[in-house]
């Protein structure tokens, strides 16, 4: 199954099977980004369906059990190692641009004003 | 030893609004356009980061075309019942224009 990875405002496109534990797609998605951070350093968080927040994924659980399902989105941080201390980041994924401005309820009176003009 | 083979190659797709994707490198060689993008002779920024820029296509648009990219190499010969790619119709036309740029 696929499934979307973002981290401010990247997405990682990372394939993975729903028995898969989540440190063995911690350990892909540290292979896709070169070793720059080991599994560990890595920190995942899901949102249940119907649901607004986000819940933490711990490294043995099984992504089938937990509910995770083909092309759902989950949200990476990571560790910022900060001498004696450290923290997680904060979970930073801005939202994409809308397509368009004007859309929705207004969308068919767009397509009336050029017909108006003439 | 599938998680080797699993994890190939990665090629980065950057929208108009500055959004990333990255995307395994055979699903990106699905679109003919960034197939020759990545492939050309010449020593292109493209070709040698592995790294896209579409500053005509927003984030939306090429995140679906990600997913699309990934269902098309997933289902290739497979002759059982293919499950639908759904398209919301908000998306549709801006979503057949990166299509056609893309060739995919």
């Amino acid at each position: 199954m696929l499934l979307l990875v973002k981290r401010h405002k990247t997405t990682y496109f990372v394939e993975a099977s729903q028995h898969d534990t989540v440190q063995k797609l911690k350990a892909r998605i540290s292979h896709i980004l070169n070793k720059e951070k080991e599994p560990k350093e890595l920190r995942l968080f899901f949102r249940p369906p119907k649901q607004t927040g986000l819940t933490p994924l711990e490294d043995a659980a099984v992504l089938e059990q937990v509910g995770v399902v083909d092309y759902d989105t989950l949200f990476l941080v990571y560790w910022i190692n900060d001498g004696a201390d450290g923290k997680w980041e904060t979970v930073d994924v801005p939202p994409f641009e809308p397509l368009h401005d004007d859309m929705d309820a207004t969308a068919a009176g767009g397509v009336d004003k050029g017909k108006a003009a003439a | 030893m599938a998680d080797e083979t699993a994890v190939s190659e990665t090629v980065k797709l950057v929208s108009a609004d500055g959004f990333e994707f990255v995307i395994d490198r055979k699903c990106a060689m699905a679109s003919g356009t960034i197939k020759n993008m990545l492939s050309s002779p010449g020593q292109f920024t493209e070709s040698l980061q592995n790294e896209i820029q579409f500053r005509d296509i927003k984030a939306v648009i090429l995140e679906r075309v990600c997913k699309y990219l990934y269902y098309k190499v997933r289902y290739t010969n497979v002759v059982q019942e293919i499950p639908e790619f759904v398209i919301e119709p908000e998306v549709a036309l801006e979503l057949l224009m990166a299509a056609d740029f893309l060739d995919c």
